[in-house]
């Protein structure tokens, strides 16, 4: 049979042990391991960095002009 | 939810949590248990130990924030009853409910199926351990 009294208890005592600076670093230690399990065993590589120059030889640029007819003289709507 | 040896209750769930999760092996394996529950904390079906678990929850969290100013996640709050206030020396494991949306309910927007899951403790509670299926996804 299950002792709730037990559970709770034990939980009081574990919070009432507890600082700022306990709680934090255990915090923040379950997020390290989890993100390290979620990770894998392995290491960081520096790799070098990489640039792409984009050259244009022409200044020739393809266009597309669409037009269309427009009145100049406009009614005003009743 | 923290460390420990987790079982569906029904194998659908244990089939849509293998075609969401194991694409990239592109198959997955269900083993079948019996678990021996005497010592569990019941959250699903213990109407008395589902009051007494959301109250410790909203008092650890409570206290968690109060003093770290950090919302603790779901694994890290029941990590800490399972370590830090041992209760992996006084319960075998927890049954509980999983988020409950799943794509085999037939009603819309009713979540009406629990999909229970249990954590084990030890691995003395867990009998029969066998492997049940294998599917490609």
């Amino acid at each position: 049979m299950l002792d709730l009294h037990k559970l709770e208890q034990s939980i009081d005592e574990a919070l009432a042990s507890e600082t700022t600076e306990s709680l934090t670093e255990w915090l923040l230690n379950q997020r390290d391991r989890n993100l390290s399990a979620f990770l894998g065993d392995g290491y960081f590589e520096a790799l070098a960095p990489t640039s792409i120059i984009f050259k244009q030889n022409t200044n020739s640029v393809l266009t597309t002009v669409e037009t269309c007819d427009i009145p100049n003289d406009y009614q005003l709507a009743a | 939810m923290g460390d420990g040896y987790y079982f569906w209750n029904d194998e659908i769930d244990a089939l849509h949590w293998g075609g969401n999760s194991k694409r990239k092996t592109g198959y997955f394996e269900i083993y079948s248990a019996t678990i021996s529950c005497e010592n569990i904390l019941d959250t699903v079906f213990n109407e008395e130990h589902y009051k007494f678990w959301i109250k410790q929850i909203e008092k650890a969290a409570k206290y968690i924030i109060k003093k770290t100013n950090i919302k603790p996640t779901i694994s890290e709050i029941n990590q800490y009853f399972k370590e830090k206030a041992k209760w992996e020396n006084l319960t075998d494991g927890i049954m509980f409910q999983d988020l409950p949306h799943s794509t085999d309910l037939l009603v819309i927007n009713f979540n009406y199926r629990k999909r229970i899951q249990l954590v084990a403790y030890k691995l003395k509670i867990i009998h029969n351990f066998a492997l049940h299926a294998t599917h490609e996804v």
